[in-house]
């Protein structure tokens, strides 16, 4: 996918006044959060649960090489096979190459971030192999050529009239002509769709929430069902996987089920947990007769080598984008690649490159509502933080910014000096804010006072009240 | 040429600055392997099959008991009445299932590519803790049974409902050497919330998943 990050801000003012999005957005935000407290409520040890996930996936960061090579050896002890890619590309065509030996033409994709990060679908569309996408989120935006704007609702910013137009337009060639108006309708009439498609296809791909080292075994959480069909109806089945998936053991994974669907969508246990271990073995009546497993670096290796290790961590639940003030205003797509809200300002420009995405770590108040709720204790804050001083020291910051925090350091360095001028300063925004004492407009800063007031001066300084309090007690 | 495998085992071990483990360290992690920790669990009040029943309950299953395995048959024809379906299913190649006496129904064994709407299995434990079934693959139980009927129904006998999930995985390591193809923890029918947050069951797999509770040990 082309990354539009750099565009940031435009995109974000085009999702503040686009209606149906705003509508979209304000439903799903109560609902998510509202039901991961539910949730949580019932569920004491949940902060137990959350620094013991902490500890596994540290231990098993720390010793990545170690389990990666366990999972390989199982997996291919029960007749699977492991294939290894470095770059989005590598990953893509070793894909594309397992769906070619195998003559595949229809591909069924079961919900995967890691698909998303390295563009597989356009990937198998150049090699003529037509990809579909089955989870119902996923499939209403193939129909509609976007990506997901959310990693667990990936159509959360479509209205139920859009996704009417767009089944209403796709699927009279297969022979549905009247228009569906309800949830319940549209819902059945996707799934007579696809039931045709997951049949016919050659090839499943889905992603894994985990690998297991100890099993050999990929773990798919899901709601639907359409990650089963896709694993177990084709001739051939296809993991993809970021290299961090991997956990040691089945008692590791269960920290994980237990923190993941709770942060999620506040399921105590989502509908289907799926444990794949191999291809059918030759007494099983049904499944794949290929089990293959690619696992995904693309910059993982190197975030795993500097200050953002603690990222691996993420479990990919949503929770930091359903509590982030700016999420909530914007919407996914104004992030302008695959993986949105906080989590996706820290692994955008990791990925995709700073110089791309540099607005993103940007667009946020750090409140740390993000890493408050996140499972796995992930410093958001902190990482966003360093992304910006990266910025700064790579020089990619704005020149107005940089000029602004040069004379500011340049003042705050002479303390005598720095006072003066605040105060000067301080007299001054005070009679810009008028009796009202809020400043409604700034030279050179009307893009910020656009949609903000800012409170005018309305005392003196802190250093002089100090002094005059000092004064008092002397 | 170093393969990419190589390269990336090599970019990892760079990235935490060592080279590969000594021996000693991988003895260390190999018996992390063998001998699992089990953290922190949930707790409750409530005896298991009180709990199992709820929590199945919870997650939009239907639940009935039945106190000997004959009188499977009639319990489920029951209910495909009460659905107004049919009295026709595919059922798993289970012994235990195909020698009842199914009496007018019209059976189909064996796995449901032919996608017949109602489907009978037979799980292999219960998980009182959150209301799950697990289903491992094999010739008795073929996966598409467990996701391609409207109306999946599943036995499960009371006497294999354990506590917390880890004890399936007890259970697991002491009766087989690998795990099977497939291990299905299924818990409710199919559902999705994807078009405006609004759940909606029978997205993709079985719209409605009725359990039937055997509480005693099969007598015939």
């Amino acid at each position: 996918m082309h990354p539009t990050s750099q565009s940031f801000k435009n995109n974000a003012r085009r999702a503040l006044s686009d209606d149906n999005l705003q509508r979209a957005l304000a439903r799903a935000k109560s609902g998510f959060i509202d039901k991961r407290l539910t949730a949580l409520s019932e569920l004491p040890e949940f902060d137990c649960l959350r620094e013991q996930a902490k500890e596994i996936k540290d231990h098993t960061l720390a010793y990545l090489d170690y389990y990666l090579e366990c999972f390989e050896a199982k997996v291919e002890s029960i007749g699977g096979h492991v294939h290894w890619g470095r770059t989005a590309e590598e990953a893509c065509n070793t894909v594309v190459g397992i769906c070619q030996a195998a003559g595949a033409k229809l591909v069924s994709k079961g919900k995967s971030m890691v698909s998303e990060e390295i563009g597989l679908n356009d990937a198998l569309i150049r090699a003529n192999i037509e990809p579909v996408e089955t989870d119902l989120g996923e499939y209403v935006l193939q129909l509609a050529n976007e990506p997901p704007s959310h990693i667990i609702a990936p159509a959360v910013h479509k209205t139920r009239e859009q996704i009417a137009d767009l089944f209403e337009q796709h699927h009279q060639q297969y022979s549905h002509v009247d228009r569906r108006q309800s949830v319940a309708e549209l819902v059945n009439e996707a799934r007579l769709v696809l039931r045709e498609r997951f049949l016919a296809a050659d090839v499943g791909i889905t992603g894994a929430n985990f690998l297991i080292a100890e099993t050999g075994s990929s773990v798919l959480v899901t709601n639907e069902g359409n990650g089963d069909l896709t694993c177990t109806l084709p001739r051939v089945h296809i993991v993809t996987a970021g290299i961090e998936k991997v956990v040691p053991t089945l008692e590791d994974a269960t920290v994980f089920l237990r923190i993941l669907g709770r942060s999620a969508t506040g399921q105590e246990m989502t509908a289907y947990t799926t444990f794949n271990t191999g291809p059918k073995r030759t007494t099983d009546l049904d499944g794949p007769e290929q089990y293959h497993v690619v696992l995904v670096d693309n910059g993982r290796t190197e975030m795993l080598g500097n200050e953002f290790r603690d990222m691996l961590r993420c479990i990919r639940c949503g929770a930091c984008l359903n509590h982030c003030p700016v999420y909530g205003a914007i919407g996914g797509h104004a992030y302008g690649w695959v993986y949105p809200g906080p989590m996706g300002a820290v692994l955008t420009p990791a990925m995709i490159g700073l110089e791309l995405a540099g607005d993103l770590p940007n667009a946020c108040t750090l409140n740390g509502r993000c890493e408050s709720v996140c499972p796995v204790k992930i410093p958001l804050t902190r990482m966003l933080r360093a992304l910006r001083a990266r910025q700064f020291n790579q020089e990619l910051t704005a020149k107005a910014s940089r000029y602004a925090l040069s004379t500011w350091a340049f003042f705050a360095k002479k303390p005598r000096l720095y006072h003066a001028v605040t105060r000067l300063a301080m007299a001054l925004l005070g009679g810009l804010g008028g009796h009202k004492g809020w400043i409604r407009w700034f030279p050179f800063a009307g893009a910020w006072t656009r949609s903000r007031d800012f409170p005018a001066q309305q005392a003196p300084t802190f250093q002089s009240c100090w002094k005059t309090m000092n004064k008092l007690h002397d | 040429m170093t393969s990419p495998r190589q390269h990336l085992l090599e970019q990892i071990r760079n990235a935490l600055g060592r080279g590969e483990l000594s021996v000693a360290e991988k003895e260390r992690l190999k018996i992390r392997l063998r001998r699992p920790v089990i953290y922190t669990q949930p707790k409750w009040e409530t005896p298991d099959q009180i709990r199992f029943v709820d929590r199945l309950r919870a997650a939009d299953a239907t639940v009935a008991a039945i106190e000997v395995m004959h009188a499977l048959p009639e319990a489920l024809a029951l209910y495909l009445q009460q659905h107004q379906l049919p009295p026709e299913l595919v059922i798993a190649n289970d012994p235990e299932l195909t020698r009842l006496s199914w009496g007018n129904a019209k059976i189909h064994i064996g796995p449901n590519r032919a996608q017949y709407a109602v489907s009978l299995t037979k799980a292999n434990y219960g998980i009182a803790e959150t209301g799950t079934l697990v289903l491992l693959s094999s010739v008795s139980s073929p996966t598409t049974l467990n996701f391609l009927a409207d109306h999946h129904i599943v036995l499960i006998d009371q006497e294999n409902v354990v506590t917390h999930i880890e004890d399936v995985w007890d259970r697991l390591r002491k009766a087989r050497t690998a795990l099977p193809r497939t291990m299905n923890l299924i818990t409710g029918p199919s559902r999705t919330a994807d078009i405006e947050q609004t759940i909606q069951l029978g997205a993709h797999g079985p719209r409605y998943l009725h359990v039937f509770l055997l509480r005693a040990a099969p007598r015939y």
